[in-house]
């Protein structure tokens, strides 16, 4: 059982005691053990190493066994330290290479050296490759230096000094000034001011107030949250505790899905670790606050992400919104006063604590502050999750960090914001990505998710897949979303099945109107937005699909047909073999042919072609 | 107490009054689906939706459920109320093409023909949730709940199979805005075909008109927490007998 910390001298101690062996020029590995990676096997990698070490009696170098790295795409990351060699796609095989050669005799292994996709050129150290050269890691930086489950690793780089400060120096209400001074606004969605909620629920009347993490993301693609509970599982707790400190709080809740088994076996973990060290439960760190989390496991709606939805869950019912026309912060949680701020939220305020609001108030733009972390994901060359300052272009973050578009194709859209978003096209490219600039262009930040489209994405189809989405997970409560959706979803359906009629455009604006004006919760209000803005942006393609039954991009199944171009097919029997209908015909060596009516289009043929011969039209 | 101005109509209220009771009690029409005076508006249907301007901003908001916090001018006619209605009432009119209650309000509001494809599965149900509110904040069973999401969500038994707490009361089948729900009694019997439940009733002691189901009178014996003689007669008796007294 670790000694409970009862001064701040006490926590002192510990990180002096902590970090006093630490020498800079030793040698570390880093390996980023996230979701992502674990995918990638390296759990084994990890394991190998440890042997090949122990084999080769090399006891002085030390593993850490970090949480995501952000470079998802080129897992299994290993960073080599005190160099920092940056090693991806590394396997267990490649393990017994690294020990002999680079940590034994400071060699770089070439072929795992990250090769830049634009460049072709090699670079062996993470510092300057351009995926991270160009982040601004305040949150996930941190990632990269501790093991998760360890508490005293997180104390080493300075952890829960923040909570001493406030808890010994602050008042509430300077911590509230404080944050306000920063300019936090919710990373959640919406963008709403933290001060503000913060200040408002102090001010309520009623006992007891409560402090909720929302670690409940559902945006498809989007994994920020999940990557910051798992690897840094002790920067969400310190900040709910800041938070609780500042509205007069005892009890906080971190409400995450149950289809983050890591995240919540580390958050778990972690939790247990800060009460055996005092920094959760009674008198905390010898003060007169106290404070205690409690996890609440969500059953995966993407609905229960909404505020008053989530606290529905917590209290055991159905995640349902509710009306809000008096505020959380004054009835939330079994209609006590209560703060809800999402995970990345909750991490950044220990951040500007230990910074200073004019210092953090400095990064990023008038009206957003901070950084931004976003899950860049779709067709571009890293895939992964990245830190900005708010206030960079779009064209930086897919361009400069993201290495452009995959195959050298052509960037059509960004979709960002998640479903309640919207895409973004080419022309907007120079657009300062920050909460204003978003939601002027028609699209929102909301959780920081990024799909990337290229010139092979149908941008109905696109609409058509977050509407889908959509209204799967309408929760159904109240009619605009859940009747609307429906039809919008059928009207889109019409239109890429080249049913489309010209009327049909108006009747999506309507039902857009339905949606924003109707609704009940925020879910339903912003639902509209994928449609709004394909059409804003993209109405020549809606056209094109009502008007010459086509799609340009080449993706409606209704709309195009595959053929064998025959000057260029060898009969090789390649498509005869693969199609799954049987719709192609052929000898070996003749010219073969497709017989539209048994075609089902699923492109298997063009894909195995080796000749070009399959002509998508 | 806020100054209000409905529809032109100014009147002051206390702080927490909702919209609609102004309304209702300024006789101004406000379009209503799932709200009933006896249980806690769920803002559900979307049917009581007005513009307001209050602090200065102006937004739509329900009136069944929005409580009056500060001074406040109320429209339930402008534009954009009208146009939100007529598009309810749209997706309404696909969904229960049937239901002489939504066709009813569709013709007031001029909706016509929807635009959609009509729905041909003759359920009225919009599932606006009422009865299940009925069964569990006023009757206290919970016999039924809500399952499912988005557009699957419904009203339904446990496993829709027969409910072994439902009590054949009928609550839910007066509840309900859209007559979704049906209750047939006959033969001494009586069945709810949506909840595949299907009672014995019980006879009036005095004129022996079949009155409640057996498992009603047992409920209430226990709510009541005795065999109370007013459990023995149908309403009408209790009536004379209370008058003869």
């Amino acid at each position: 059982m670790a000694k409970r910390l009862l001064s701040w001298n006490d926590l002192k101690t510990l990180q002096k005691e902590l970090t006093k062996n630490i020498n800079p020029k030793s040698r570390w590995i880093a390996i980023c053990e996230g979701t992502g990676c674990r995918v990638y096997g390296c759990l084994d990698v990890s394991k190998a190493l440890e042997q090949e070490l122990q084999k080769q009696g090399l006891n002085n170098v030390k593993i850490m066994h970090t949480g995501c790295h952000g470079f998802c795409e080129r897992g299994t990351l290993m960073v080599i330290h005190p160099e920092g060699i940056f090693y991806s796609r590394v396997k267990p095989e490649d393990v017994v290479e690294i020990v002999e050669k680079t940590i034994k005799n400071n060699q770089v292994i070439e072929r795992l050296v990250y090769v830049d996709p634009q460049t072709s050129k090699k670079i062996p150290y993470e510092k300057d490759i351009p995926f991270y050269k160009f982040q601004k890691r305040m949150l996930l930086g941190q990632n990269q230096k501790i093991s998760p489950t360890s508490i005293n690793d997180y104390i080493a780089i300075g952890g829960y000094q923040a909570l001493a400060k406030v808890l010994f120096e602050m008042t509430p209400e300077q911590v509230i000034s404080e944050v306000k001074t920063a300019g936090l606004r919710g990373r959640g969605g919406g963008g709403f001011a933290a001060a503000r909620k913060w200040e408002s629920s102090r001010k309520a009347s009623g006992e007891p107030k409560y402090i909720i993490c929302n670690a409940d993301e559902g945006d498809p693609g989007a994994y920020m949250d999940r990557s910051v509970v798992e690897g840094n599982p002790h920067s969400v707790i310190e900040g709910m505790i800041i938070g609780a400190y500042a509205v007069g709080s005892s009890d906080g809740y971190i409400y995450i899905r149950h289809e983050y088994p890591l995240a919540l076996h580390h958050i778990t973990e972690a939790i247990k670790q800060a009460h055996e060290y005092g920094l959760l439960g009674e008198n905390i760190l010898g003060s007169k606050f106290t404070f205690d989390i409690k996890i609440s496991r969500g059953g995966g709606a993407f609905v229960a992400g909404e505020s008053s939805a989530l606290m529905q869950s917590i209290e055991g019912r159905v995640a349902e919104p509710r009306a809000k026309y008096v505020h959380m912060a004054e009835h939330g949680l079994y209609n006590k006063p209560t703060v809800l701020n999402n995970v990345e939220t909750w991490a950044n305020v220990p951040l500007i604590i230990n910074m200073g609001s004019a210092a953090y108030g400095k990064i990023g733009t008038e009206n957003s502050k901070g950084t931004k972390i976003f899950s860049l994901v779709g067709k571009i060359n890293n895939t992964g999750l990245v830190e900005v300052p708010m206030g960079v272009t779009l064209k930086q973050i897919i361009y400069d960090i993201g290495g452009g578009i995959k195959q050298g194709k052509k960037f059509k859209a960004v979709q960002t914001g998640g479903p309640s978003g919207g895409v973004l096209p080419a022309d907007k490219l120079d657009l300062a990505v920050d909460f204003d600039r978003l939601t002027e262009a028609g699209s929102m930040m909301g959780s920081g998710g990024m799909i990337v489209m290229d010139e092979d994405n149908c941008m109905v189809d696109v609409a058509k897949y977050f509407i889908g989405f959509l209204q799967e997970e309408s929760c159904g409560k109240c009619v605009p979303c859940r009747e609307g959706l429906k039809r919008m979803f059928e009207i889109l359906n019409k239109i890429t099945d080249g049913k489309g009629e010209e009327s049909d455009m108006q009747t999506l604006d309507d039902l857009s109107q339905l949606l924003n004006d109707g609704s009940l919760c925020g879910l339903g209000n912003t639902a509209q937005n994928p449609v709004l803005s394909t059409i804003k942006y993209f109405r020549d393609e809606y056209e094109v699909h009502i008007r010459d039954k086509k799609c340009p991009a080449k993706v409606c199944k209704a709309l195009i047909r595959y053929q064998i171009n025959k000057d260029k097919c060898t009969g090789c029997y390649l498509c005869f073999k693969n199609c799954p209908s049987n719709a192609i015909t052929g000898q070996i060596k003749q010219k073969h042919e497709i017989h539209q009516d048994k075609c089902i289009k699923c492109g298997i043929c063009y894909d195995v072609c080796k000749f070009d011969a399959v002509t998508k039209e | 107490m806020y100054k209000v101005k409905i529809d032109g109509i100014e009147t002051e209220v206390n702080p927490g009054t909702t919209i609609l009771s102004v309304a209702n009690q300024e006789f101004v029409e406000i379009p209503t689906l799932c709200y009933n005076e006896n249980v806690e508006p769920r803002g559900a249907c979307r049917m009581c939706t007005v513009e307001v301007e209050v602090w200065g901003r102006k937004r739509l908001v329900t009136a069944c459920n929005y409580p009056i916090q500060a001074d406040i001018v109320i429209d339930t006619q402008s534009e954009r109320v009208k146009k939100l209605r007529r598009l309810i009432l749209e997706v309404l009119l696909a969904r229960t093409p049937d239901s002489p209650r939504i066709k009813e309000l569709a013709e007031k509001y001029g909706v016509k023909q929807p635009r959609f494809n009509l729905e041909k599965t003759h359920d009225n149900c919009i599932v606006c949730g009422l009865c299940v509110q009925a069964c569990k904040d006023i009757v206290g069973v919970s016999a039924i709940g809500l399952s499912e999401r988005g557009i699957f969500r419904k009203p339904i038994t446990p496993y829709e199979e027969s409910s072994h707490t439902c009590i054949g009361c009928g609550s839910c089948v007066y509840i309900c805005p859209t007559d979704a729900i049906s209750m047939v009694d006959k033969d001494g019997k009586r069945y709810f075909e949506r909840w595949k439940t299907e009672f014995k009733l019980v006879g009036c002691e005095s004129c022996g008109t079949h009155f409640a189901t057996d498992v009603q009178i047992e409920y209430f014996k226990k709510v009541m927490g005795k065999d109370d003689p007013s459990l023995h007669f149908c309403p009408n008796c209790l009536v004379l007998k209370e008058t003869k007294k």
